[in-house]
């Protein structure tokens, strides 16, 4: 087994009941998420992410394609005794204190009945909710539910992780310790996959990704690989602004420096290459040429634009 | 055995969440002191009052065992809307297995407040009159068995229908599984597919203990007869279930 | 297919048709237990039957404690609601007592058909009431009462009540009355013509002696009763003021002398009876004390004629062969009816179906 998800021709129609028309979510994606990768879902609300996730998790059921998780087909009820997932907004049983319904979740993970107390506490200490271990979920704020929902998703130490949404609620300090964890679960050769919409976090974590759009896979892949070659990045130094005013409608970006020098981003084109490679050849120290990396929120804005283009 | 474990920690979970609500002990009073009142109307039953504290006994004890049925759908409806049954069928719980695991996690707890009735009734009946007669302790036992099958068809109603005409339906079929007497002569169908309530309704048995006994083998195969229709529902409601989405 | 869905039908199919077997079963059962069944209203109450009986009971006394009597008016909405209460509770023996008792003036008819509803439940086959109210209502409340349908159904319910537990000696006359009405209406008593009414009491009394031997098993002319069962203790004297009322009725009639005859030998066989009034005399009497008539001695020393008292002769020491002598306390009987000692001999009325164990009333 190489790959911990391997999806081939996944759809998903809703509410296709023969007096409903039916709503398509997803529609035949294929997608192979390799052994240790931290991989990041992008898309906007209403691509599909939560969907294709419920599939994986089989709580839902497909319209077409199939899918299999850890080798095994998502309604293998043993195979997510090594699964960890957070579903979207979790809401867990109010009644219940942090301890017991982690309880209750390590009994239907399979941790055995010895260890359960001990891993429970390491699980609470490592969301740092130890001091709330007895106090109703009820209670809870968003952020401390969060942190419970990510504590039963690691109880059982997963080959797998699944995270819908995993960082909404927190703040940035729980945001940053959730990164860690999920660094750290990365480190204990731990594959995730993750879905979420705060692009710079995804950025930090995440190794690969694919782009979701109204159900359509956009593109996944290696996320330096799918950043690279976005462009070149030209540092004019100051008092040559003759050489940026020939460039500036070539290029894609303009921003003017303090220190009265500029910096010109230009997209993947021979031409132009060969523009900036015959200008640095000219002035040689006044500009230094940079190979620009498209940021992740610029990359997924830009395949979203194209899509929408497109369709 | 396989699965039991996971089960077990629905089936807790539920009861634990049912037994924990300070409103069931309040209701348990509030029908205690109904029953006891029945002693009150000596004049107004011509002395009947003894059979009557019975009989008001049974029925309000039915209602708890009906209402205890009833709650499983809201409480399913519920965990679906919340995504609390997200939750738990993410882990390593099959569909299945959690319907019977709420099944029996409500049947525990309607067991316990029919059984708290019970003994509630007991107590204000040796009080009141004389020893507690066998038959009234089978009538009893009968209503508390009955929670299983209820609660089954609760389940099933819950699976297939929204929330609030899951909780009506449910209401009007142990209604009338309760008083279609006339169809018991419906061989396979009727106590097969259709449920039979009526079998563990022995209530003027009870009230009036000159009418005769109500055997142990009778209680033994009532209650066998609720195990087994209780799976015939759960495997109804398992396979409706295991096609449907959750939130 | 896939093999849970196949299971789950499996397992679906075997537990219909499982619990399709014990529900007939248990139905089969459930009617053995309740025995009613057929006679519950079969309106949805969602099972609580009993409980609506119960409210309609208290509704109907609160209707019945407004009314200044039983009317023309208000008879068909008492009866309405009273077959509203037992056609939920089928059992409740109250509501055919008191139902009953309320028509028994201004509906005898209605109030023989609740309590000969009530008398026929099994349920209720220990409360000698009802019968016993239906035979009376039969007999005393309606009009025609020497109908012979009646007075057969009312001997039938008189029998039902003196079989059930707790009986009181007066529904053996009752018996008896309706059963000599009936050997009267007949004019016939086992090929001897009835001359009259007190004839036909004797006939019937000497009836009920006989079939209370013959369901004993031991014959007609045992006396070895046992069992749940009334206890005519005065049966005896019963019978014996009736011949001796049929016989001065008509003395020399010679079928009631035969009636009398037959009622002696198997009857009052062990008493000492004046052939002419059937007063009881003593040992050693000569003559009847009530008419003077010459009886046979007996009870007396065969040597010294003393009356005997023990074994032996008290005047002459004299051993006593054969029985000692029967005390017997008699009393003249022209005014009134003669006596024999109530303890000698008792008539069971034992049922004549086969008795079922039910718990007894608490």
């Amino acid at each position: 087994m190489e790959n911990v998800i391997e999806i081939k021709n996944l759809t998903k129609y809703y509410g296709s009941f023969f007096w409903k028309k039916p709503v398509p979510a997803l529609h035949d994606l294929t997608l192979d998420i390799p052994i240790g990768a931290v991989f990041g879902f992008l898309g906007p609300n209403g691509a599909g992410k939560t969907t294709t996730i419920k599939l994986l998790m089989d709580l839902i059921k497909p319209s077409g394609g199939e899918a299999s998780i850890l080798g095994y087909p998502p309604d293998n009820v043993e195979i997510k005794k090594q699964i960890g997932f957070l579903p979207d907004e979790p809401v867990f049983s109010s009644y219940l204190s942090a301890n017991e319904f982690l309880d209750i979740c390590a009994r239907l993970l399979g941790v055995p009945s010895r260890e359960r107390k001990g891993r429970i506490a390491e699980v609470l200490s490592i969301v740092k909710m130890t001091k709330h271990a007895k106090a109703k979920l009820g209670g809870f704020s968003r952020g401390m539910v969060q942190r419970i929902g990510i504590a039963q998703a690691i109880l059982n130490r997963p080959r797998l992780l699944i995270l819908d949404e995993p960082l909404v609620g927190l703040d940035p300090h729980g945001r940053q310790e959730l990164k860690d964890i999920i660094l750290h679960q990365k480190a204990g050769g731990t594959s995730v996959f993750f879905c979420s919409h705060i692009l710079s976090d995804v950025e930090k974590i995440c190794d690969s990704l694919g782009i979701l759009y109204e159900g359509n896979l956009l593109c996944a892949g290696n996320l330096d690989e799918l950043l690279q070659d976005t462009g070149v990045r030209l540092h004019i130094k100051p008092e040559h602004d003759k050489i940026a005013k020939t460039l500036l409608s070539e290029a894609s970006e303009t921003v003017k420096l303090p220190d009265g020098g500029w910096e010109l981003t230009f997209l993947n084109n021979k031409e132009v290459k060969q523009t900036l490679l015959g200008i640095k050849e000219q002035y040689k120290d006044a500009v230094i040429m940079i190979p620009a990396k498209e940021n992740l929120e610029k990359f997924f804005f830009r395949k979203i634009a194209d899509a929408t283009r497109t369709n | 055995m396989k699965g039991m474990n996971e089960i077990g920690a629905v089936a807790a979970g539920t009861w634990h969440r049912i037994l924990r609500m300070r409103v069931v002990y309040v209701l348990i009073a509030c029908v205690l002191i109904l029953i006891g009142s029945a002693y009150r109307y000596d004049v107004l039953s011509l002395g009947q009052h003894r059979a009557l504290m019975v009989d008001v006994s049974l029925l309000l004890n039915t209602l708890a065992a009906i209402l205890v049925a009833i709650s499983i759908v809201f409480e399913i409806s519920r965990e679906f809307r919340e995504g609390v049954a997200t939750t738990l069928l993410s882990k390593s719980l099959g569909r299945t297995q959690y319907l019977v695991g709420k099944l029996i996690g409500i049947s525990i707890a309607g067991v316990v407040i029919t059984g708290l009735i019970a003994i509630g009734f007991g107590v204000i009946f040796a009080t009141a009159f004389d020893q507690v007669a066998k038959t009234m302790i089978m009538g009893h036992l009968l209503v508390m068995a009955s929670v299983i099958p209820m609660s089954a068809l609760a389940i099933l109603f819950a699976i297939v229908l929204p929330e609030s005409i899951a909780a009506i339906v449910t209401a009007i079929v142990i209604w009338f599984a309760h008083s279609a007497t006339t169809l018991s002569g419906i061989k396979i169908i009727y106590g097969g597919i259709l449920p039979d309530l009526n079998l563990f309704n022995l209530k003027a048995q009870a009230a009036y203990t000159y009418l005769g006994g109500i055997g142990g083998q009778y209680l033994l195969l009532a209650f066998l007869w609720g195990i087994v229709y209780s799976i015939f529902a759960m495997s109804l409601a398992g396979i409706i279930f295991g096609y449907k989405d959750l939130k | 297919m896939k093999k849970s869905l196949i299971t789950h039908i499996i397992i679906m199919i075997i537990a219909a048709v499982l619990g399709a077997y014990l529900a007939s079963l248990l139905t089969v059962q459930r009617l053995e237990i309740i025995k009613t069944g057929s006679q519950l209203s079969k309106l949805p109450l969602g099972g609580f039957n009993k409980f609506t009986s119960d409210v309609q009971w208290m509704l109907f006394i609160n209707y019945c404690g407004g009314l200044s009597a039983v009317k023309k008016e208000n008879v068909g909405e008492i009866y309405k609601r009273l077959n509203a209460i037992l056609a939920n509770d089928p059992n409740h023996e109250m509501a055919y007592e008191m139902g009953g008792m309320m028509f028994s003036v201004r509906d005898p008819q209605k109030a023989v058909e609740i309590f000969t509803r009530g008398a026929d439940n099994p349920n209720l086959k220990k409360n000698w009431k009802l019968p016993f109210y239906a035979g009376f209502v039969l007999t005393q409340h309606l009009t025609d009462q020497d109908d012979p349908e009646r007075l057969k159904k009312a001997e039938e319910m008189f029998r039902k009540a003196l079989t059930r537990d707790n009986s009181m000696p007066h529904v053996f006359s009752a018996l008896i009355r309706t059963r000599a009405k009936r050997i009267a209406q007949r004019k016939d008593w086992r090929g001897i013509p009835i001359v009259n009414d007190k004839h036909a009491y004797l006939c019937a009394l000497f009836d009920e002696w006989r079939k209370s031997g013959e369901i004993s098993g031991a014959g007609p002319n045992e006396e070895v009763f046992s069992g749940e069962s009334v206890t005519v203790s005065d049966f005896r004297p019963r019978i014996l003021e009736a011949a001796q009322k049929a016989k001065a009725s008509a003395p020399t009639n010679k079928y009631i002398l035969r009636t009398i005859d037959e009622v002696v030998k198997k009857v009052l066989k062990d008493d000492h009876l004046c052939p002419k009034c059937l007063t009881v005399y003593g040992p050693g009497d000569k003559f009847c004390s009530a008419c003077g008539t010459a009886v046979e001695v007996y009870g007396t020393c065969p040597r010294c004629k003393a009356v005997m008292k023990g074994s032996f002769c008290s005047a002459c020491g004299c051993p006593q062969k054969g029985v000692a002598a029967k005390p017997a306390v008699a009393k003249p009987a022209v005014a009134k009816p003669p006596a024999v000692k109530p303890a000698a001999k008792t008539l069971i009325i034992k049922p004549a179906a086969k008795r079922v164990n039910v718990p007894k009333k608490q």
